[in-house]
Parts: structure tokens; C-alpha cells; sequence
């Protein structure tokens, strides 16, 4: 039988320590995160979450730029540490962030594409390296004659994301890990470049693993959705089912606090809100569900023992409240 | 009499010869008690005019011409107040809270020390005792603990600190804060918080702020009026309701569709092209190369503000067109 092909991370765990004087402190920054994002069909999963619940450190150790301590990941079922590094980025492209630091500023913006090129071995000759780049620059709406021999602070943030994504699409990989790949950008901007991925799976196979804080964005692109909450994957599902009726009360936490573009709804009001949240490394060390301190509906078994995944239709939810549901 | 009243500021920064219009041409009148929120991309001399509205201007920053007149309730001194002497008022009659304020806090002195650092340089006029008092007073009245001043910047979440600045902006009852992207460093729920303290000191006092923000979606919950600025230029004023219910610049139009929202999945479009470079900005009106009903007129003249509603000011050929149309 012949498998959907996927990118599957299993029960992944990534532990940092600190030191505080003498002794050793430990904290999990991804905790036992399992997720697939299906490869053919194409998706756009998108990863959500405040800072510092773990989502970067996930793309990390996804692009294997660090190693977790347990889980196992897979790229059509085979192991991605057993595959050669050169052959594994073919597949999984990174996007990161800060478009101005992700260029040398001082080495011409087309270089870099050619670089790749060169790096994966795609291509030898001049000719055939020129219509590559060509061809990728037109895959995002850009034009060769526009880039050739310019360097990078003669674009703008939009235009150098472009050609970052450009010059990930030389190899043609797979499946492309945009870490906030537009919270840099402009407003006016930014919805250009989340409307690339959408065309970029639509026209050329292509899954995308978006890591946004933003829900309006995931929202607006995404297919599946998974919320992190300090390194657990709290819930995860169909994108529209989610955030139209979210299930996890963090869930619930983060699209309430989501102010919207419409003065009619207006949410900052002068009631009192409850202070005094907890600090990020106390709620890593929290027992139990990670929520608990900030969970209106917390119970005393929510603090004792950490909930497991219930599921409720497509949907997975990481609390004791849908306990019966299952 | 208007708090803060600005009259056709041009304010460059100017390296050796290149010059980088960075505000131009910009009228603008701030009330009493109102919050005005100025929008606009990055690079679109935002954060300039603020500095220029403080009297932070320093070299390469030169205000070439134009005027901001202060008209402060009962300050002492009958002196005008200019651009030029306004830093004897810093903190106690305008206060400034800087992009990514929360690094200003020095990271090796408690938070304790620099609230004495700015009762020394500001108001010496109060006493130790009545300082420290109005001091632990404004803190609790904020919801911040006392205990913080112990603190050193590092023990602080990120939110916290947000709060600190802020509590040390309102302490002497400025009657004009300046918040400069006050939130976009920090988390949703955070943001909510950050936000709402704001309202509170700004319902109390009756003060006005002003808030540049580049995200839509605290101008429309936090303003009541809004100021679009593209390119150096102001493009529209209005109130938030009139803004996001008919914004008349082609540019707010395409800025407001462009704006993803939680229950609509339906396909949006981004602004083509992107932001000039300020240096050599578009001739005539500036927005005319992104813009997709511009005609001839918008590429040789650069529009002027125009009253189309009471309090709804637009600059553009396109609606000084359709108005003399409706005319004849």
C-alpha cells in the first residue's frame, strides 16, 4: 500500500538547561510535539502562539539547525537524520524573518541565488544558472532585469522577502519552513507575500509550515492550524474550525485578545483585567497543563496531571474539559 | 485654542547632500482629551514627526520651516512656547514614550534609580518626600506593585517593563503623551493590557496622546481620530468611525481592504508597488505610481488637505475632481 507522502514529527522534545548558580535547571522548550503536514496534497499549516511558546525552536529543529533530545521526524518515512544534509535542504527550504538580515549586505542580491544554485549542484553553466534564477524570480512576481546587480538595501523589505522565497524555490523543495515570514513587512505588504504561498501551493506543489504570532494571517492562509502553548501543541486542526470556534480555553485566550481592524468592535474596555501574569520560565516548570495559573475554567486536576489529546471530530484538544467527548 | 497646533512642518535629515524628505508639508491640530493615532508604513515619517512634535531635533534631523505651536493650560511662563524651549517642559507638560522603550530602562540600575534620576532632572520643585510620595501614590493607582523599584530591568517581563515607562510617563500629569508603537513589540494578551492602562491614565487625566502605530487594528480600538500618513506626507485625517467606514484616499481604501480579519477567508489583494524613497520622492502627488486611478493631474501637482466632511480631511485630485463634477 502506498503511503500519503508527509512530513511527520513524533513526539519531539527539545530540553534547555540554565545554570542558576549550582544547580542545574531544565526546561522543555518543545514538549512531546507530534503533527504531520501532508506533502501530496499540499498544505499550509500554520504554527501559532505567543513568544516563547516554542514555535521557532520547532522550525529549528525541523531544518535540523538544532537536535532534539527525543522524538523521531520523517520525510516520506524516512528518518531526516539519516538523510545527507545537502539532499535533506533539496526538500525542506527555510524563510526567515528579517529579510534585511537573512542577505549579506555587502554581496549583490542575485548572488545568492546563484550561490544555491551552485551549492546544490542544479545547474553548471551560465546560460542554464541565468534562466533558473530567471525562472524563479518570475515564480514571485519579480523580474530578473529588475534584480540582476543590485544589492540588497536598494530593495524594499517586501521585495527582499520576494527573493528569499525565490531563492528557496531554486531547488524545489518540498516543503518550506517561513518562520514569521511577514512580521516585518507592512500592512500593505504583507498580504502580497502571504498571497504568494497561497499561489505557490496552488501552482507548484508546495507545502508551507507558516510560524506566525499573528492569528488574522493563519487564519487567512492556512489550511491546518496548531496552537503552542510553552512547548506543548495545545490544539490542532482544520484552520476555520479553530478560530471560528476555538475549543482550548488558550485558544479561546488568544483570539479574544486578537483586536480587530473594525472600530465597531471595540475591545479595550476599562474593566480591570487580572495582573500579575506569570513569568515565562514558571509556567515551563508548571506541573500539569501549562495553562492552569492564566485558565479561567481550571480545575484541581488541571495543576496535578498534564491532559492528553482528546479528539473532537478532525480536531485534537490538549484539556481535561472535553475529557467526556472522547 | 487647539492643544498642539502644527503648521506646514518640513523636516529633513540631511547627510552631507543628500537630503531625505522625511515630513513634509504636514498641517495637523491636536485637541484637548482626545487620542489621535498616526498611521502609515514604515519609512513614512511617522516616527519623525513625533520627534519633531517633542523638540527632539537633532542633527541630521533639521526642521526647515514650518511651526508647532504648544498652547499648554496654565503653564507659569507666558513665553511662547516653540519647538526650541520645549525641553524644559519634558515630562511634566509633554512626555514621549519611545519605540522599543523598554530597552531604555539601564539594565544595571534598579527601576528605583531611574525614577530618581527623572525627579532630579525634571521637577526639582518637589520635595524628596511629597516625590517619593506621588511616586508609590501613581504606581498603585496603576496596578504596578511597589516592589518593582527593587527590580532590576532583567527581573521584568517585557509587558512590565512596557507598564514601567508608561507609569513614568504619566507621573508629573502631562497634558500630551507620545506613544511611539507602544505595543508592537509585545504578545496579543499583553497588547490588551498595555493598551488599556493607557486608556485608563488617558480618561483620568483627560490628557491627550498621541499614538503611532503601524497596525490598523489598535488605531481602530484605541483612537479616536486617526492621521494616514504616506510617504511624508499627511493623506487623510478623520475620526476612527468615518476612517474605517469610508475612507476616501485610494490609499486608506486599499490599506483597509488589504487587512486580513478572523471569519472572512475571502481573498484580499496587497497595494502594488512599493513605498518611494524619500530622497527623491514622485512628483505631484506621492502615492500616484501605486495609486490605480491616478491620471495625469496627480503625476504634476501635489494635492492639498480639503475639509469633505466636518472633521473628514482628504488630499486628493480624485475627490477635488468627482466634488466639482457633483457641482456643475
Amino acid at each position: 500500500m502506498k503511503e500519503n507522502k508527509k512530513f511527520s514529527i513524533q513526539n519531539v522534545t527539545k530540553i534547555f538547561s540554565q545554570r542558576v548558580l549550582l544547580s542545574k535547571e531544565e526546561f522543555k522548550a518543545v514538549d512531546d510535539v507530534t503533527l504531520e503536514i501532508s506533502l501530496d496534497p499540499p498544505e499550509i499549516f500554520g504554527l501559532v502562539g505567543e513568544s516563547g511558546s516554542g514555535k521557532s525552536t520547532l522550525a529549528n529543529i525541523i531544518l535540523q539547525i538544532i537536535y532534539p533530545e527525543v522524538g523521531k521526524i520523517y520525510l516520506n518515512s524516512k528518518n531526516i537524520a539519516d538523510f545527507e544534509i545537502t539532499e535533506f535542504m533539496k526538500h525542506i527550504q527555510p524563510i526567515f524573518q528579517d529579510p534585511f538580515d537573512s542577505f549579506d549586505p555587502m554581496k549583490k542580491t542575485d548572488f545568492f541565488i546563484y550561490e544555491t544554485i551552485k551549492n546544490f549542484n542544479i545547474a553548471k553553466e551560465k546560460s542554464s544558472i541565468e534562466s533558473l534564477i530567471n525562472e524563479s524570480l518570475k515564480n514571485v512576481g519579480l523580474d530578473y532585469k529588475t534584480v540582476k546587480g543590485k544589492y540588497p538595501h536598494e530593495f524594499s523589505g517586501g521585495q527582499l522577502q520576494r527573493i528569499a522565497v525565490a531563492r528557496a524555490l531554486v531547488v524545489h523543495p518540498l516543503l518550506l519552513v517561513a518562520d514569521e515570514p511577514v512580521s516585518m513587512l507592512d500592512a500593505s505588504l504583507r498580504i502580497s507575500i502571504v498571497n504568494l504561498f497561497k499561489e505557490l501551493k496552488e501552482k507548484h506543489n508546495l507545502s508551507v509550515l507558516y510560524i506566525t504570532h499573528d492569528l488574522s494571517t493563519a487564519y487567512y492562509i492556512s489550511d491546518r492550524i496548531g496552537v503552542m502553548l510553552r512547548g506543548n501543541l495545545v490544539e490542532i486542526g482544520n484552520a476555520k474550525e479553530i478560530l471560528d470556534e476555538p475549543l482550548h480555553p488558550y485558544t479561546q485566550f488568544l483570539k479574544e485578545s486578537v483586536l480587530e481592524p473594525d472600530p465597531t468592535k471595540k475591545k479595550i474596555t476599562l474593566e480591570e483585567s487580572e495582573e500579575q501574569r506569570m513569568t515565562v520560565i514558571s509556567e515551563y516548570q508548571q506541573k500539569g497543563c501549562k495553562f492552569v495559573n492564566r485558565c479561567p475554567k481550571a480545575t484541581d486536576i488541571c495543576k496535578e496531571k498534564e491532559p492528553g489529546y482528546y479528539s473532537i471530530k478532525d480536531r485534537k484538544v490538549k484539556c481535561f474539559l472535553y475529557e467526556n467527548f472522547k | 485654542m487647539a492643544l498642539l497646533e502644527i503648521n506646514k512642518i518640513n523636516a529633513y535629515y540631511i547627510h552631507n547632500i543628500q537630503k531625505t524628505r522625511a515630513v513634509e508639508n504636514v498641517s495637523l491640530s491636536v485637541e484637548d482629551d482626545e487620542i489621535i493615532g498616526i498611521a502609515g508604513e514604515s519609512g513614512c515619517g511617522k516616527s519623525t514627526l513625533v520627534k519633531t512634535i517633542y523638540g527632539a531635533i537633532e542633527p541630521p534631523l533639521y526642521l526647515e520651516n514650518g511651526s508647532v505651536i504648544y498652547n499648554f493650560k496654565n503653564s507659569n511662563s507666558n513665553a511662547n512656547i516653540t519647538t526650541d524651549n520645549i525641553p524644559l517642559f519634558w515630562w511634566k507638560k509633554i512626555s514621549y514614550i519611545p519605540q522599543a522603550s523598554m530597552n531604555v530602562l539601564n539594565p544595571v540600575r534598579k527601576i528605583k534609580k531611574f525614577f530618581e534620576n527623572l525627579w532630579r532632572a525634571h521637577s526639582q520643585d518637589l520635595s524628596f518626600k511629597n516625590y517619593q510620595k506621588l511616586l508609590s501614590t501613581h504606581l498603585e493607582h496603576l496596578g504596578l506593585s511597589v516592589n518593582i523599584l527593587e527590580y532590576y530591568p532583567h527581573q521584568l517581563s517585557g509587558g512590565m517593563k512596557q507598564r514601567v515607562i508608561i507609569g513614568a510617563a504619566s507621573l508629573f500629569h502631562p497634558e500630551l503623551i507620545i506613544a511611539d508603537e507602544p505595543t508592537s513589540a509585545l504578545d496579543v494578551g499583553v497588547q490588551l493590557d498595555v493598551l488599556r492602562l493607557l486608556l485608563k491614565i488617558q480618561k483620568e487625566s483627560k490628557n491627550t496622546i498621541i499614538v503611532v502605530a503601524h497596525d490598523m487594528s489598535v488605531m481602530a480600538n484605541f483612537c479616536t481620530k486617526i492621521a494616514i500618513m504616506y510617504a511624508g506626507n499627511i493623506v487623510e485625517i478623520g475620526k476612527t468611525q468615518d476612517i474605517f467606514s469610508h475612507p476616501l484616499h485610494p490609499y486608506t481604501k486599499l490599506l483597509i481592504d488589504s487587512l486580513p480579519k478572523i471569519g472572512d477567508k475571502r481573498g484580499l489583494k496587497g497595494i502594488p508597488g512599493s513605498p518611494p524613497d524619500l530622497v527623491s520622492p514622485p512628483s505631484g502627488c506621492r502615492f500616484h505610481p501605486r495609486c490605480p486611478y491616478s491620471f495625469e493631474l496627480c503625476k504634476k501637482v501635489a494635492p492639498m488637505m480639503k475639509e469633505f466632511s466636518p472633521g473628514h480631511q482628504v488630499a486628493c485630485h480624485l475627490l477635488e475632481r468627482g466634488e466639482s463634477n457633483e457641482r456643475k
